[in-house]
């Protein structure tokens, strides 16, 4: 397993254990409500010790929502880093041993501005490794994920995607890259 | 921002009525009851439009889920309705046969390669699909036993047997 896929996976752990985490306690406040409002032993000292069941549905609904936003923003972070790394290596692979004082030039400047470059050229670039379907994707996901970290309700929404996608499609794109 | 309509995804709310016909006389066999209501969906690739949902209650009224359609523009997917219950909610995906695939093809030179890798197995009908695990991603079609355990999962409402 890559560094890259294994980052993803502990994204996705994370946001696995958030979501059960999230839903365990959704579970209590609703059965402590309906035990005639017992107190629980699980939420003592907790912010949720006081929560109304409907302030808490509204609370853990947008946690959830937040999480899986995260989740997406931080997998596309990883993936982005990785993409920019492989790049950095092919330039490396362009220098001609021993390098002239032109090529350590060119050399430099291009893995000084990979960073800079639009990220949907950088995609473009990973075709003849992947194929246009999966670049096709992957752009489709840092629309979304433009979309997420702006999050303007007012807007229409791009192509969606869930977490556990994002996981699928960027892990086989980040294996693919890394093993060519 | 108001977006003026494009064109409403068909194929999507006609999927979606194909799935809450089915759903509708499983819940009423276990004597649930069903109310209808609408959502505004807003997407880039259709604009605004209005997608059914419906509520389950039980017979003393309470709620115990909703299907909320999500949209239509859904990468990986032809569609997304969530089944939201009291405590926890679960993602239904609309998918042709054989689910999300994705075709790498590899160009070396003058030789290219072509892979089409499923991201899950057992998809072999189109319809609609819930992905058990968030670890394992086996995908199942959704039916009525099916929606009975999800039902449970979701609000803890117990209606299997």
């Amino acid at each position: 397993m890559t560094a890259a896929v294994e980052a993803i996976e502990r994204v996705n752990k994370t946001w696995i254990l958030t979501q059960e985490a999230l839903s365990i306690v959704r579970r209590e406040i609703y059965s402590q409500n309906k035990q005639a409002k017992i107190a629980s032993c699980i939420l003592t000292s907790t912010v949720f010790e006081e929560h109304s069941l409907n302030q808490a549905e509204i609370d853990i609904t947008e946690c959830k929502q937040a999480a899986e936003d995260y989740a997406i923003l931080s997998m596309w972070a990883i993936f982005e880093r990785h993409l920019i790394i492989r790049l950095e290596y092919e330039c490396e692979k362009m220098q001609v041993i021993p390098p002239t004082a032109f090529n350590q030039r060119v050399f430099e400047k291009m893995t000084s501005t990979i960073e800079y470059w639009r990220i949907d050229d950088a995609i473009d670039l990973i075709k003849p490794l992947v194929g246009g379907d999966l670049a096709g994707q992957a752009k489709s996901i840092k629309k979304y994920r433009d979309w997420v970290a702006h999050r303007n309700p007012r807007k229409p929404t791009p192509a969606k995607i869930d977490p556990q996608t994002t996981r699928e499609i960027l892990k086989i794109i980040a294996a693919a890259i890394d093993n060519k | 921002m108001i977006t003026a309509i494009k064109q409403e995804p068909k194929e999507f709310l006609k999927s979606i009525q194909a799935l809450f016909n089915e759903i509708e006389p499983w819940a009423i066999a276990k004597n649930l009851l069903i109310k209808h209501d609408y959502v505004t969906l807003n997407e880039e690739k259709y604009g605004i439009y209005e997608a059914e949902t419906i509520q389950v209650f039980t017979i003393t009224n309470d709620k115990i889920a909703e299907l909320l359609p999500v949209g239509a523009s859904i990468i990986g997917a032809k569609g997304r309705v969530d089944l939201i219950g009291t405590i926890d909610s679960v993602v239904l995906v609309d998918w042709d046969k054989g689910g999300p695939s994705f075709e790498t093809t590899v160009t070396n030179g003058a030789e290219t390669q072509k892979h089409i890798k499923p991201l899950y197995r057992d998809v072999n009908e189109p319809g609609w699909y819930w992905v058990e695990s968030r670890k394992l991603s086996r995908a199942h079609k959704l039916d009525e036993q099916l929606f009975y355990d999800l039902l449970l999962a979701v609000s803890d409402y117990d209606c299997r047997s």
